[in-house]
């Protein structure tokens, strides 16, 4: 890859992670029994600007909006932009999402909303899914435990506090260790999406390099990019890691398609993307999440860019409701069937 | 007592001697008879609604099917319940407490961040400059230095009331003397 085009990757992935106009957001989905969703976006924000290019969440006119101002004890102030709507149903939160405009336009995401009767109760479920943006990475249960993947997966604000509070030593060694396992994880994805993006790219020329004995380089381009460490954009500009891994013919022939692979393999490990939270309110009683609970009953979810890199990330929720109606006829009918049998054996006797 | 006891005797002979006719007995008979026949009718209608309620009881496929039925729906219930009872129990474990509303970058990342904002800022859309990653780098860590520097340098200044004093006067003059330029 050439210095220009490195810089306009590594530009751009700033501009992605950097840009601060991005307010803080919280979508909270409030799930009703009949599959209506009560959908209420809060933004908070330094400056009062809310622009659409800059929403995690989309909106529009026909949502309710409040705006608000906080200030702090220290007297900073927050702007607070409440949005809020009544859907019929997921498919109308869908057709937002297709319509959207703002900053995570580019990532796929859509509700799903199920409602199945099991006669003494009824089960609701709750999905919203974000697709992923890799097409060849490894998933990432491949390199970390349970354990650690709950950690991965929690809120920064849990991480925060228990690395601040007691056994604030273990956990941040703890952290460490997965900060490292992800970083591994991170590398051989970039690996694995560059070669088969680069064996796409010079299959059907002449002399190409089969898919196979790339992939069978996959651990030593790894390797280089581990090693090489800060000094990898250097390193690849002069050639030094494409020559080491293809030999200097294969480089030389192949240099272009070699930087546009890496196009495409970093723009798909960073994608634009600004994090938000997710929380949903459920009908009922809750039985099943993969989110974090807390004592109210909210679930909620931090949606980070690295959580649907090569799976698509799911935050589910389930509950049921209890049909007493149900529960009343069931009783009918054993008292109903234990009197006939009662009955049969007075008149046996 | 045995003299009431007597008198109703004598009584009772007196009647039972001049033997009183009734005039109608067929009456009689026919309340009697209508009294049984009532009674049978209602013991009947009971005996009925059981019947055609538990008529089922005599069918061996429908009684084997209904007891099934309500085994299977006992069964259900039971299944349901302990499945509800063990998410509920399992979601309970894991609850926990989420603090702050909104999502926080963990320390590390936030600086990070910050600063190659910080950087990222100062440069105009219209204004380019090539650096490399050692350069880079570098600046990152004298940056850092510096802002570690006037962090402490700040905090002296708060600590002493004296210097504090003298700033502020200094800020003052140079305040004023900017207003009379």
């Amino acid at each position: 890859m050439n210095n220009k085009t490195v810089r306009l990757a590594i530009a751009m992935i700033f501009i992605c992670v950097l840009s601060c106009n991005e307010p803080r957001t919280i979508v909270t989905n409030i799930v009703y029994k009949d599959g209506s969703i009560r959908r209420k976006i809060e933004m908070k924000s330094s400056e009062n600007k809310f622009n659409v290019s800059d929403l995690q969440v989309p909106f529009d006119s026909t949502w309710i909006i409040t705006d608000s101002l906080e200030i702090s004890e220290k007297g900073d102030t927050t702007w607070v932009r409440r949005a809020e709507k009544l859907f019929s149903g997921t498919d109308e939160i869908n057709n937002l999402y297709k319509a959207d405009s703002g900053v995570n336009k580019e990532i796929e995401r859509h509700a799903v909303f199920i409602k199945k009767f099991k006669w003494f109760n009824t089960e609701y479920s709750f999905m919203e899914t974000v697709d992923k943006t890799m097409k060849y990475g490894y998933a990432i249960s491949d390199f970390l435990n349970p354990v650690e993947l709950r950690w991965f997966y929690s809120p920064d604000d849990i991480i925060t506090e228990k690395e601040n509070g007691a056994d604030s030593l273990k956990y941040r060694a703890f952290n460490d260790t997965i900060d490292k396992k992800t970083e591994e994880w991170m590398i051989k994805c970039l690996s694995s999406e560059w070669i088969h993006e680069f064996a796409t790219l010079i299959s059907g020329k002449s002399n190409s390099i089969s898919i196979e004995s790339l992939l069978a380089k996959e651990e030593d381009l790894s390797r280089l990019v581990k090693k090489s460490g800060d000094d990898f954009d250097s390193l690849w500009a002069n050639g030094i890691i494409i020559r080491g891994l293809l030999g200097d013919g294969d480089a030389e022939r192949f240099g272009i398609e070699a930087d546009s692979a890496a196009n495409i393999a970093a723009s798909r490990l960073f994608p634009t993307f600004s994090d938000y939270s997710v929380r949903v309110i459920m009908p009922g009683r809750l039985t099943e999440t993969n989110g974090f609970v807390d004592s109210a009953g909210k679930i909620s979810w931090p949606v980070k860019s690295e959580y649907f890199l090569t799976a698509p990330y799911v935050m589910k929720a389930k509950s049921r409701t209890m049909n007493f109606w149900a529960w009343i006829v069931s009783g009918l009918f054993l008292v109903f069937v234990l009197s006939g049998v009662i009955i049969r054996e007075k008149r046996k006797g | 007592m045995s003299d009431g006891n007597n008198k109703y005797e004598k009584v009772v002979k007196i009647i039972r001697e001049s033997l009183p006719a009734f005039p109608h007995p067929e009456l009689i008979e026919d309340a009697v008879i209508e009294k049984i026949r009532t009674k049978d009718q209602f013991s009947a209608g009971i005996n009925g609604l059981i019947d055609t309620a538990f008529g089922w009881i005599y069918s061996g496929w429908v009684r084997r099917s209904f007891i099934g039925a309500a085994l299977i729906l006992f069964a259900v219930f039971v299944y349901q319940q302990a499945d509800l009872l063990r998410s509920v129990r399992s979601l309970e474990r894991e609850v926990v407490t989420i603090t702050h509303e909104q999502p926080l970058l963990n320390v590390r990342d936030l600086e990070r961040r910050l600063t190659i904002f910080k950087i990222s800022s100062k440069i105009g859309p219209e204004r380019k400059i090539e650096i490399n990653e050692s350069q880079l780098k570098e600046f990152m860590d004298s940056y850092k230095n510096l802002e570690l520097k006037y962090e402490n340098l700040n905090r002296m200044i708060q600590e002493d009331t004296l210097l504090k004093k003298y700033f502020e006067k200094k800020f003052e003059e140079i305040e004023k003397n900017k207003s009379k330029i």
